[in-house]
């Protein structure tokens, strides 16, 4: 993690202040050329921007579709027009305010922090539901909780009359009292571009990013993504209160629907079109949306006149616009424009193809306290059905372990118990004298077992190298704090160094399955588990990865249990065969051993009639 | 009456299956036999047209079926039983016959689902059953049942014997062959390679996507190599 | 007492709404994996047939005709324009084409009628009252819940008895094996748009005579707690949007009946407290569904 500063923090930096500099000099022109309509737009458009990138924080790291920061928004945006009205106008709208609210004045500042706050303080509440109910990318579960908040706040702004003036008369900045000029909105604009941006740089937003690609990958990768979702959550609601805060002032007052549906439209029309998961595609799908919506406004408006149109241009184009492209953008290209590229990427991509590839991570020398993974009496159920059946295995540090057995027999079952993604109903999992039985599933990879998929899980929008720097990540922190084996150094032994900008989603197979393994291997961990890693590798592939399997577990120090098909694979690789039918041991040896076994070939080859029964 | 040439379906950038080529004549029953992973599923998923293939012809009798659609191959009178049975638990034992009738007109369907019952007693004394409900056993034979029903002279059947106890594994094969006595073509996919090679009258090994070895039923059986060719260990 | 059984009349009445919305919607759930928020658009555009109709005098049998008609037109057409082609996305993607749908529809209605909430007569029966047992009840909540009833009933005939229902509830529990036993994917998903749209027709005849009123957003505060119910009966099992639409009905009347009167107005936001509180403890539902994931 030597040379991160400058990818990570000085580049996104540059490209934050370059986005910035475009917005503000782009701005500055259109208005040169217009009136102050034009100038109203900008503002607007600039206001609306800090919005989106708040939006962006959390549902572009995180995938999960929040429909209730507009919710947020409307808490901050009621917060700073009670606290900052002047009160001779409040004495009008909400005379009968509590807590003598009404004869309250904070200057926009101030009342701006005030908002942040409690903003803060709610969505962190409403982060630990969403935690609690399991939120992911793609669960519906916390669109209805934030959808419900939507509402709730709009409801409670409609009613509670005595506090914010409900829908009749809402609450208003007298004239002198609200936002002049546009100092506060760049500034704003500025840090929250760079806020958005170095966010998603950082530890937090990068592990969150991870579990939007796959939660069940991240979390076998040691990631709980509760934390990095909060955190996503916190700084995207400050950020759309700020938002806010500016949104109420230059518009000079405040009624519920401000804040509600058409605004939660706009700006997720403009957060989508551009591309969600990256900063410039947010920014991008602001200007583009507001642009279009404009020219709909113009278009429909009774200044124009197109003949044989007219039945087209009629007042409510701009939100047929608004609508339609959300949905050609859902239907067509679901990425946005930009899919999550930025602006820098380019000279990224040249600064880090510069670089040179470290050395091919090294057999490390046996650590000095071996250890064991001991399986004892495993059992797993489920309804009725006893899938794994009284297992035990054990596997030492160094050694490589194969799991065999028909179609059916458990081991992948058995597997996923180990490591936590299905409950055991008996037996016991231990490392060394750790007990991980029942343990979730990051926990158990963090206590140093990794492990591969069947059907492999990668992070298919992230590059390659990401998926080893992640789990290093993890590993810093939680298994060896900083002395593990360079993660790159795992790309150049797996022959991953060229492709390691790709994405891993356009990988074939076999380089998908070295990948995963690489992934594994990064965590550091004292042992391997690997869901057959040759399947769908043809002859040559699979071979190759004999020596792979060996050199990565030899390059960690780690003890590896492998199922896999192959048998040509597992014999060769293989110091030791567990033999699984039915969810039971049924033999156990060297491979010699095990293949003259004749309870292994009834196993695999079946009885012959005269025998069965 | 099946001739399958050069197959190959990709998922993705994999090629699940490689230039695989066999061939089913009226009447028989041909066995493919292989360990997991071998692609024997894959070609039946796109024999039957569930799975489009990148390359190679499947041909019935004389017409080119390739890519066709699942319903399409039904009617031509091809019908699969997949592995796991997928029956429709929530549905009863006559409604899953009736869906798996859904191509044949409403007489002929009554008519069939009747004589499907005769055939299968066990069925008929529980016609009213959730599917979920039936034993190992009996959901094997509702699953055979179903491929019945469209009138199906080639069934494909996915390890019909997964998950059942050995008992009941002498029932499904001796359905199996009393099936090729009523003048059914099956190809039939077993983990049970011995008992499967005792009935059929030809057998594929398939390994890693590919074809390795063709036989008469007895004669592969015989193989004293057999273990090794199937699980690859050889050299 | 009296005050009980009133409340629970009343809370079943809107139930039914509720539970006929849910229903619709679990269908399409279960061909397609989609939680349809452009659900309430079947109501919005009925609304302004009713308007049309209803405003010219046109008998409210007549109009209760029209209104299932254009729900079931407009869930096929939404299917066909917009979500077919959206079939195997991702959640996320799906999720935001349906409300891209249901904003569209109401900005081309804002185009093309009007923007201002339009009124038109409700039934001339619709305040009369049935005394029952000595208890005095609302006839248009008793009118509801029988024609529900007979509704859910047809209903359960069609998936029960027809071709095309069976074909429907298998292909709700394993798209790919109905493909294997020769069920058409495309009539399967026009047909599970189309049921919907009567049953959301139904909901909309009733739900329209107690509003009155046909505006752009007639749909939405319907379909949410349609949604709502839909997604606390499990999301897949259709005794379980039943249930839950019932449930969400009696609880709306008994919160409003039971909270003091200054703060009838919050009975929404109460509702919806409970709802995000719902979804926090149990985001499955309460029916429990088998859906296992391959890992």
């Amino acid at each position: 993690m030597r040379r991160e500063p400058l990818e990570r923090l000085i580049l996104p930096a540059g490209e934050a202040l370059t986005l910035f500099a475009i917005l503000v000099l782009g701005g500055l022109l259109y208005t040169a050329f217009g009136g102050s309509a034009r100038d109203t737009l900008v503002s607007q458009m600039l206001v609306n921007a800090i919005v989106v990138l708040g939006l962006q924080v959390y549902i572009g790291n995180t995938g999960i579709l929040s429909f209730g920061h507009i919710g947020f928004a409307a808490i901050a945006g009621y917060a700073v027009a009670i606290a900052a009205i002047d009160p001779a106008f409040k004495r009008v709208f909400i005379p009968e305010a509590p807590f003598g609210l009404a004869e309250v004045q904070l200057d926009p500042l101030a009342a701006t922090l005030v908002a942040v706050i409690l903003v803060g303080l709610v969505a962190f509440v409403i982060g630990l539901g969403l935690v609690r109910s399991g939120a992911r990318a793609g669960a519906v579960a916390p669109t209805m909780i934030t959808l419900a908040l939507l509402f709730l706040v709009y409801e409670a702004a409609r009613n509670f009359t005595d506090l914010t003036g409900g829908d009749r008369s809402g609450l208003s900045f007298g004239p002198g009292n609200s936002l002049q000029g546009r100092g506060w909105i760049y500034l704003a604009l500025g840090l929250s571009i760079l806020g958005a941006r170095l966010f998603r740089e950082s530890r937090p937003g990068r592990l969150a990013q991870a579990a939007r690609e796959d939660d069940l990958a991240a979390r076998a990768s040691g990631i709980d993504p509760g934390p990095p979702q909060m955190i996503a959550l916190l700084l995207s609601v400050a950020i759309v209160a700020v938002g806010a805060s500016l949104r109420v002032q230059s518009l000079g007052s405040m009624t519920p629907n401000f804040f509600f549906f058409s605004y939660t439209l706009l700006t997720l029309a403009m957060l989508v079109v551009g591309g969600r998961k990256s900063v410039t595609g947010a920014l991008l799908g602001v200007v583009v949306i507001t642009a279009g919506s404009e020219l709909t406004r113009y278009l429909a408006s009774d200044a124009v006149s197109v003949p044989g149109f007219d039945w087209l241009l009629k007042e409510g184009l701009s939100d047929v616009f608004l609508g339609g492209a959300m949905l050609v953008f859902m239907i067509v290209r679901p990425d946005g424009l930009l899919g999550d590229r930025e602006l820098g990427d380019r000279v990224l991509l040249r600064l880090r193809s510069a670089q040179p590839p470290p050395d091919a991570t090294e057999p490390a020398s046996p650590p000095s306290v071996p250890s064991t993974l001991t399986v004892t009496g495993l059992s797993v159920q489920f309804g009725g059905f006893l899938a794994v059946h009284d297992a035990s295995l054990q596997v030492r540090s160094g050694e490589i372990v194969g799991l065999i057995g028909p179609n059916g027999a458990g081991k992948t079952t058995l597997l996923n118990a180990i490591t936590g993604v299905v409950p055991a109903s008996a037996g016991t999992v231990r490392l060394d004298d750790r007990d991980l039985t029942g343990r979730t599933t990051h926990r158990i990879a963090r206590a140093g077992v990794a492990r591969t998929f069947q059907n492999f899980r990668l992070f298919p929008a992230l590059p390659i190298r990401e998926h080893v720097e992640v789990p290093a990540l993890v590993a810093e922190r939680h298994r060896h704090g900083g002395t593990g084996p360079d993660p790159l150094g795992l790309l150049v032994a797996g022959g991953l160094w060229d492709g390691r900008e790709r994405p891993a989603g356009e990988l074939d197979t076999g380089t998908a399955r070295k990948l995963e393994l690489a992934r594994a291997a990064a965590l550091a961990p004292a042992f391997l588990l690997l869901d057959e890693p040759t399947t769908g590798m043809n002859e040559a592939e699979s071979a190759a990865m004999i020596e792979h399997v060996r050199r990565t577990a030899g390059s960690v120090g780690a003890g590896v249990l492998v199922i896999d098909h192959d048998l040509h694979f597992i014999t060769r690789v293989c110091d030791r065969i567990v033999v699984l039918d039915q969810g039971r041991v049924i033999a156990e040896g060297t491979p010699e051993e095990v293949r003259g076994d004749a309870a292994v070939r009834e196993a695999y080859l079946g009885t012959s009639a005269d025998r069965s029964g | 009456m099946l001739t399958v040439d050069g197959l190959t379906t990709t998922y993705g950038s994999i090629a699940a299956i490689r230039d695989v080529s066999l061939r089913v004549d009226a009447g028989e029953i041909v066995g493919l036999i292989g360990p997991n992973g071998a692609g024997k599923s894959t070609l039946l998923n796109t024999t039957v047209g569930l799975l489009r293939p990148s390359a190679g012809r499947i041909g019935l009798e004389d017409r080119d079926v390739t890519g066709s659609s699942p319903d399409a191959m039904l009617r031509l009178g091809v019908a699969l039983v997949p592995e796991r049975r997928r029956l429709f638990a929530d549905l009863t034992v006559v409604e899953n016959l009736q869906v798996a009738g859904i191509t044949v007109p409403s007489a002929e369907r009554r008519r069939r689902l009747e004589e499907v019952v005769e055939l299968f007693p066990l069925l008929g004394r529980r016609r009213a059953f959730p599917a979920g409900y039936l034993s190992g056993g009996e959901a094997q034979q509702l699953a055979i049942a179903r491929a019945l029903m469209s009138g199906a002279r080639l069934l494909l059947m996915d390890e019909p014997t997964l998950g059942l106890a050995p008992a009941l594994v002498d029932t499904v094969f001796e359905l199996i062959v009393d099936l090729r006595a009523r003048g059914r073509t099956l190809l039939v996919v077993e983990q049970n390679a011995r008992r499967l090679l005792e009935v059929a009258d030809r057998a594929y090994l398939m390994r890693t996507g590919a074809m390795v070895a063709e036989d008469s039923g007895p004669g592969l059986r015989e193989r004293e190599d057999l273990f090794e060719v199937y699980l690859g260990v050889e050299g | 007492m009296t005050q009980l059984v009133q409340n629970l009349v009343d809370g079943l009445g809107q139930g039914s709404i509720y539970a006929l919305l849910a229903l619709g919607l679990t269908l399409i759930f279960g061909v397609m994996h989609l939680v349809n928020f452009a659900h309430g658009e079947l109501i919005t555009v009925s609304s302004y047939a009713a308007y049309a109709l209803a405003s010219r005098g046109v008998g409210w049998g007549l109009i209760a005709l029209a209104v299932i008609v254009v729900s079931v037109l407009t869930a096929v057409a939404i299917e066909f324009l917009a979500f077919r082609w959206v079939r195997g996305a991702s959640e996320f993607t799906m999720l935001l084409t349906s409300f891209g749908v249901h904003f569209v529809v109401a900005a081309l209605l804002v185009m093309y009628v009007s923007p201002r909430p339009l009124n038109f007569p409700k039934p001339a029966w619709i305040f009369d009252t049935v005394a029952l047992g000595g208890v005095t009840l609302e006839l248009v909540d008793l009118v509801t819940i029988a024609v529900t009833l007979v509704t859910l009933a047809a209903t359960g005939r069609v998936l029960r008895r027809t071709m095309f229902g069976i074909a429907l509830r298998a292909a709700a529990e394993d798209f790919d094996a109905a493909r294997i036993m020769g069920v058409r994917s495309n009539l399967v998903i026009r047909g599970a748009f189309a049921l919907s749209g009567v049953l959301a027709g139904v909901a909309a005849v009733f739900w329209l005579m107690r509003t009155g009123t046909a505006s752009p957003t007639a749909g939405l505060t319907p379909l949410l707690f349609g949604v709502i119910a839909a997604i606390v009966g499990g999301l897949g099992s259709l005794g379980g949007a039943i249930l839950g639409g019932m449930a969400l009905g009696l609880v709306q009347v008994f919160l409003r009946s039971w909270l003091p009167s200054d703060v009838a107005g919050l009975t929404e936001g109460l509702l919806f407290v409970l709802i995000a509180l719902l979804f926090i403890v149990r985001p499955q539902g309460f029916v429990t569904v088998r859906r296992a994931e391959r890992v």
